[in-house]
């Protein structure tokens, strides 16, 4: 059961353009449905009503509203329905860390991401459904459990129309896909979506390999899954556009900043290269040290906030993730709203326990 | 990886372990002058380095190693006759950086050839000890200490790894094994000398109390804060004899006082790193989901975990990082009902030592191996997880 409250207020922000509200009048419009999410939560989770049973009854602010240590998704199981209304479970990627989160969905909360998703793209692509290239192999959509990859695939091809997979099961270049495609869309406006390090090694790398290039000059990449096995190979977010371009001609390279634990409110970069805020999220930097909220311009853990789960209590979350706001309402791109970037993660862990002398058989 | 000989640097080894001289060689006598020496001279350069006197491990190792204290220790067994046990294989921790040389010394004063695994994931004071220990290795006068005492470093998570540990358990007369409970079970399913001597040290936690009662003058209360941080702040509190738990003899809101008053004190940027807090959130969170929790203190250095009941299984969530779970007691006894054997140290604050001999005295506590005021918890003895080191580390020969 999903409170009223809670639904009007979310449909009322959802029907707003995205990025047309400044930082004052985000605040008024968002505040109502996170505090609608927080006491839904605490009736419905156990575990979110245990977390905040010593906190006040409601947050007055953004910056009041309690967070969740993102790892826990890792370490429990946190719902916020009955078993029988589950309807996926989402699984992270566990790339840079061996225990995946596990992320529990009912189809409500489903479906609004999905919404989310689309409006906050409509942004950056348009509303048309274009020709779709994703550089990924069919094969990670047949896996039974959800991974994170192919939701984030299903979720991009709400725009997409003749989907096109570039990589085959063994994750290399599936040239006659890629040429076909490029001779039916040379001519118009496509879309390529793809997970930020597969796009470099899989696609970039393997064309170059290959001394083979594309020619999509209509074309938009959407790319998204962070940055950190790129930036061991020292490349940086100018140097991959520049290379997507060359390689393939396509002009416009948008990266966006998300996560399993909150699909639907993506961060999308805009055309100055900045992380915007759309209007059914907030980010907060939090200064590691004390965890309390820092000044624009400095470095920070990301919080991040979403108005749509509800079926998971993982509305505000404390990311290990590096960042910092890099201004409000006056990005040159003409968005209103927090812009900001993300620059690395937390160091790993090493507990180093007495328990390292054998490893046990 | 292959294995590594570690110090003394210079030293030649066969390829395979089971040729190696030092089984062949004899053990110095108990209690040897020289040994004695060695560890004086290694005390005297350590103090002297400016790298070492950076860190405060390294400087209460220096002085445990000096003369008068070895001296000290050894004093105990004058009265009889002892002898070594042969060669001891030590397999150290990576949680602790000085702690394999505790074990060693030990052994070393008792006359044994030694062959001390270090670990690969060690940090920078264990860079220091081993430099200094081969700078003193090279001295002419050492040489038969030298031969009988190896430090080595191999992957031991390989099947190559697996083999040189095989190799090392077969010919030890004992092994000396730290680790956690799963390390030291699958260490000591290696087949070994039927007489050979498992000293091992497995999965304790340890725990301290403080008498709430005691701290009402102000400069009591910093007395007690600043021991308690000398407790925790070293190894990220992961050392074993750290205290994760605190029982507080005392109520709710004095407990919260106490917490509130040493925050100010303490600069709490220096010594943390930037992933503690979020660590301890993790913690936190992670207990209050699991077990009642009256109330949380997370602004300042240490993160104080009031829990309505302590239970063990919460240490799970533990990882270090200046994480105290709490319990308020009203009695010394009330701690009874929530610990095992699993606790080594308890360290304490504003308790009569009588109150803590029948305390220990019950039958029913089965674990506490140590009881130490606080602030020197991490302070290594030759009685340690209830074993008595020397004698367990030597042959008792009985002459009559």
């Amino acid at each position: 059961m999903t409170s009223q409250a809670y639904q009007d207020r979310y449909e009322q922000l959802l029907a707003q353009d995205m990025y047309s509200l400044n930082t004052a009048e985000k605040e008024g419009a968002l505040l109502p449905v996170i505090q609608a999410l927080h006491q839904h939560h605490k009736l419905h989770s156990p575990a979110y009503s245990r977390l905040v049973q010593h906190y006040r009854d409601q947050p007055d602010t953004i910056e009041d509203v309690p967070f969740l240590a993102v790892r826990l998704f890792k370490l429990f199981s946190l719902s916020s329905i009955s078993d029988d209304d589950v309807f996926r479970v989402l699984q992270s990627s566990g790339t840079t860390s061996q225990t995946p989160a596990k992320v529990i969905l009912d189809r409500i909360t489903s479906a609004r991401q999905s919404k989310a998703l689309v409006k906050i793209m409509q942004n950056f692509i348009g509303k048309q459904r274009l020709p779709l290239l994703v550089i990924d192999a069919p094969s990670v959509l047949k896996n039974k459990a959800l991974s994170a990859r192919a939701a984030g695939i299903q979720g991009m091809a709400f725009f997409g129309r003749q989907t096109v997979y570039a990589l085959n099961d063994d994750m290399t270049l599936n040239t006659d896909a890629l040429n076909s495609f490029q001779k039916l869309y040379a001519d118009q406006p496509v879309l390529v979506f793809g997970f930020t390090f597969m796009v470099w090694t899989c696609f970039l790398e393997a064309l170059k390999a290959q001394k083979l290039s594309l020619s999509l000059p209509h074309g938009a990449l959407i790319h998204s899954g962070g940055w950190k096995k790129l930036t061991d190979k020292q490349v940086d977010n100018p140097t991959f556009k520049r290379e997507v371009t060359r390689l393939t001609g396509i002009p416009r390279v948008h990266n966006f900043y998300g996560m399993a634990e909150q699909v639907g409110t993506v961060f999308v970069e805009c055309e100055q290269g900045h992380l915007h805020v759309p209007e059914m999220a907030d980010i907060l930097i939090r200064d590691p040290y004390s965890l309390a909220v820092c000044e624009n311009k400095t470095q920070g853990l990301i919080q991040v906030i979403s108005s749509i789960p509800t079926s998971y209590p993982g509305f505000s979350l404390l990311t290990e993730d590096v960042g910092r706001v890099l201004g409000q309402d006056d990005c040159s791109c003409g968005r209103s709203g927090k812009y900001f970037e993300v620059l690395g993660r937390l160091p790993k862990t090493e507990v180093r326990g007495c328990s390292d002398t054998q490893v046990s058989v | 990886m292959t294995l590594n000989i570690v110090a003394p640097k210079s030293h030649v080894a066969a390829t395979v372990i089971s040729d190696w001289e030092i089984w062949t060689l004899t053990p110095m006598g108990f209690s040897s002058d020289k040994a004695i020496a060695f560890l004086q001279d290694v005390s005297t350069r350590m103090m002297r380095s400016s790298a070492c006197r950076e860190h405060a491990e390294l400087v209460a190792l220096a002085f445990w190693l000096r003369e008068a204290n070895t001296r000290h220790i050894l004093k105990a067994y004058n009265e009889s006759s002892y002898k070594a046990l042969g060669t001891v294989v030590h397999f150290t921790p990576a949680n602790v950086d000085t702690m394999f040389i505790y074990s060693w010394v030990c052994s070393l004063l008792t006359g044994n050839k030694n062959i001390v695994r270090v670990s690969s994931r060690s940090g920078a004071v264990q860079t220091l000890i081993v430099a200094l220990l081969n700078e003193v290795f090279s001295f002419g006068d050492y040489r038969d200490i030298a031969q009988r005492n190896l430090f080595i470093q191999y992957q031991h998570d390989t099947q190559e790894g697996a083999e040189y540990t095989a190799s090392l358990c077969i010919d030890a007369d004992a092994r000396v094994l730290w680790g956690g409970d799963n390390s030291v079970n699958a260490l000591r399913r290696f087949a070994c000398k039927p007489r050979c001597r498992d000293i091992s040290f497995a999965d304790r936690y340890s725990a301290c109390v403080i008498d709430a009662g005691t701290l009402v003058k102000e400069d009591t209360a910093k007395q007690a804060a600043a021991t308690l941080l000398k407790d925790i702040a070293p190894y990220e509190q992961q050392a074993c004899s750290s205290p994760r738990v605190l029982f507080w003899l005392g109520s709710r809101k004095s407990l919260s006082q106490f917490f509130g008053q040493i925050e100010s004190g303490v600069d709490r940027q220096a010594d943390s790193a930037i992933t503690t807090k979020n660590e301890q959130l993790i913690t936190a969170q992670s207990v209050q989901l699991v077990t009642e929790v009256n109330q949380v203190i997370i602004g300042g250095a240490i993160c104080v975990i009031e829990c309505a009941r302590f239970e063990e299984g919460l240490l799970d969530y533990h990882v270090g990082r200046q994480v105290l779970y709490c319990q308020c007691v009203d009695t010394l006894d009330e701690i009874a009902e929530s610990i095992s054997d699993r606790l080594q140290t308890l360290s304490y604050f504003g308790i009569a030592k009588q109150a803590l001999v029948k305390f220990i005295g019950q039958p029913s506590i089965t674990g506490i191996d140590r009881v130490v005021p606080l602030g020197r918890a991490l302070e290594f003895a030759p009685q340690w997880d209830g074993y008595e080191l020397i004698s367990q580390l030597a042959r008792r020969v009985v002459i009559e």
